[in-house]
């Protein structure tokens, strides 16, 4: 069961307070009634004792001043009920045993029927105080109203009351200082303490003075601050790896790049050459025919010389999307287009950085696919990285069968593009070593590889992951089988 | 052994006549060894004169102030002299126990000012001369400055 401070605070002031309250209203009411009972008994027995010792004085030495003084003080008293003298006798039977007669001999006052028997009630101290003289034997009989002691527990407990009353309210008082105090910033730093969690850095919360909690507040500020400086420079590190990221697969590309440059400026190069050849025939040929036949060549020539620098162009294009850093907009792209550009551009790169290395490279692309809202740069990069690593590790697996001598392994990267249920699917395939089944669920971890350093970053997965999922709302899985293959699949929405 | 003999032959009835003769001599001297009293009083308050049966009255605490309303002060002489004893059988027909009964039942009940019993007739007699209203049994041949009241017109008796 969960309880709140405000309530362990409550708790405990309501505590202190009903302890406080019990020994107020009971426990030392209880003490002072039985302590002033204790002295109002001593009182009377002293004030019976002194009248018996008076008693005593005035029949054997006839001193009567004793008696009568001690007397006069008994009646003043407010709280006399009576005062008896009680002659004792002793009776000898005929049986020869002893019997003791009480009388009372003279009461004060002399309306009061006073029995030589009466105890204390609850209303009355009754004290007996002996005396033996050779005039007579007796006691006094001393009854004393317990009024006063009523009236005394009276006004103990209504003062107890008042003060419990007056605890109360302290307690009420001291359970909202502690509750301003101390549970209201508690509770101010929990809410900002959430909303920090949930991200909000910008959480602040106001001074709660001098004290601990205070400070604590102070401490809040001050960490919800570094956290929000120390996240920045995160986040800025994080985008310095990421553009470290591009840079690498860039510089991995540049060899594909260049591969696939060098084909159209070939021709662009072949087909200018040629138009000038062309020109030159068409200079020293004087029949108007051969000249128009000649020019209709190099009309075609100049078509293709656009078309290959067009390409030229498209490569260079995607070159720079792909390594532009600021964020895309979806735009329509045709997937496969895509797909097989940069499948060819990974490839060329891992050829340029791998001697005598040579994947079968299967493109099943459906050709009826639609076009779908991608960031074209993001997207492209996802198929640069899967592609990336699906020739890395069949390169990989490649050297490591050579060198063991097999030269049995045929290294091949498939990648397949499909309509499935509305979605369009890509699958890349590689029949690379696979992914041992414990690091399968940290593949898509950041800053998680396992290449040698220096040759991954950890973070082409991760940031392929985020882009599929979270810029795309689409799904990105993996399945693979040791030895054996290891299948990438993406899957976006249309 | 013989002489027991001889006393077991006396008649009984001798012997009980010889112990009530003998109590009869003891009485008549204890009655012939009362003292003579006389009573005193202070110049204020007690009249000269008194009847016994008004003494008796004032002795028993039975009136609290003389005719001219000065407070009746009492003084005894203890009842373990003769003077006291004499007192208590002459003037209130008790012995010295219930006299002593008697003012202890008054005070204890707070009907009477307590009386104050002297040892000596020269206490007695200060005591009277300087308290207003006092009034005190003393022995007559006691010889006295104080005022002596008539009691049935007889100084001492």
């Amino acid at each position: 069961m969960k309880i709140s401070l405000k309530s362990k605070i409550w708790s405990t002031v309501l505590s202190i307070v009903l302890m406080f309250a019990f020994f107020i209203l009971i426990y030392f009411p209880y003490q002072q009634q039985k302590s002033l009972l204790k002295n109002f008994n001593t009182e009377v027995q002293n004030l019976a004792n002194t009248v018996s010792l008076g008693v005593k004085i005035a029949l054997t030495e006839q001193n009567f001043t004793g008696v009568e003084t001690a007397l006069d003080f008994v009646k003043q008293n407010p709280h006399l009920r009576f005062v008896s003298l009680v002659q004792v006798d002793s009776v000898r039977n005929p049986g020869k045993s002893v019997s003791v007669t009480k009388t009372v001999f003279r009461t004060y006052p002399e309306n009061f029927k006073a029995d030589p028997n009466l105890i204390s009630t609850d209303t009355m101290v009754v004290k007996t105080s002996p005396f033996s003289t050779s005039v007579m034997n007796g006691e006094i009989l001393l009854g004393f109203s317990t009024e006063e002691i009523m009236a005394s527990k009276a006004e103990i407990r209504s003062t107890s009351i008042v003060v419990c009353f007056i605890v109360l309210g302290i307690g009420i008082l001291i359970g909202f200082f502690l509750a301003r105090h101390i549970s209201v910033p508690v509770m101010a730093l929990r809410d900002a303490a959430l909303k920090v969690g949930q991200g909000d850095r910008t959480q602040q919360v106001k001074s709660f003075g001098n004290d601990e909690i205070g400070e604590l507040g102070l401490a809040f500020n001050k960490m919800v601050r570094d956290l929000a400086m120390a996240e920045s420079e995160v986040k800025a590190a994080q985008d310095q790896l990421i553009q470290s990221e591009k840079m690498a697969s860039l510089g991995q590309m540049t060899a594909g790049i260049a591969h696939e440059i060098k084909n159209p400026l070939n021709f662009v190069n072949n087909f200018s050459k040629l138009s000038q050849e062309l020109m030159k025939e068409m200079e020293s040929e004087e029949d108007a025919d051969e000249k128009l036949e000649i020019l209709e060549a190099i009309k075609g020539n100049l078509v293709k010389i656009n078309h290959h620098g067009k390409r030229a162009d498209s490569i260079v294009a995607s070159m720079l999307q792909h390594s532009r850093g600021t964020a895309g907009v979806k735009v329509p792209t045709n997937i496969n287009q895509l797909c097989d550009e940069f499948t060819d551009l990974a490839y060329h790169g891992m050829r340029a950085t791998v001697q005598d290395f040579n994947s079968a490279i299967v493109k099943e692309l459906a050709p009826d696919l639609p076009s779908i809202d991608l960031i074209p740069q993001d997207f492209s990069r996802v198929i640069l990285n899967l592609m990336n690593n699906a020739f890395y590790v069949v390169a990989e697996r490649f050297i490591k069968e050579s060198q063991s001598g097999n030269s049995q392994y045929q290294p091949e990267v498939r990648i397949k593009t499909e309509l499935v249920d509305g979605k369009i699917q890509v699958r890349i395939r590689d029949n690379g070593s696979g992914i041992p089944e414990e690091i399968k669920n940290k593949i898509f971890e950041p800053f998680f590889t396992t290449k040698p350093t220096g040759k991954g970053t950890g973070l082409g997965l991760s940031l392929s992951y985020d882009i599929i999922t979270k810029e795309h709302q689409g799904k990105m899985s993996v399945i693979s089988e040791l030895g054996k293959f290891t299948e990438f699949c993406l899957e976006l929405p249309i | 052994m013989r002489k027991h003999i001889e006393l077991n032959r006396i008649p009984k009835t001798l012997i009980i006549l010889f112990v009530l003769c003998q109590m009869l001599v003891f009485t008549a001297f204890r009655q012939g060894d009362d003292a003579v009293i006389a009573v005193i009083a202070n110049e204020k308050g007690a009249p000269a004169s008194l009847t016994m049966k008004e003494l008796k009255t004032v002795l028993q605490g039975e009136k609290q102030r003389w005719p001219d309303g000065t407070r009746i002060s009492i003084a005894f002489m203890k009842t373990s002299t003769p003077v006291g004893s004499s007192t208590a059988r002459k003037i209130l027909n008790s012995s010295g126990d219930q006299l002593n009964k008697l003012w202890l039942a008054l005070v204890f009940q707070g009907k009477a000012k307590a009386p104050t019993f002297f040892s000596t007739p020269q206490e007695m007699e200060t005591y009277v001369n300087t308290t207003a209203g006092a009034i005190g049994i003393i022995d007559a041949s006691f010889p006295t400055k104080a005022r002596v009241l008539s009691i049935d017109e007889k100084k001492s008796f």
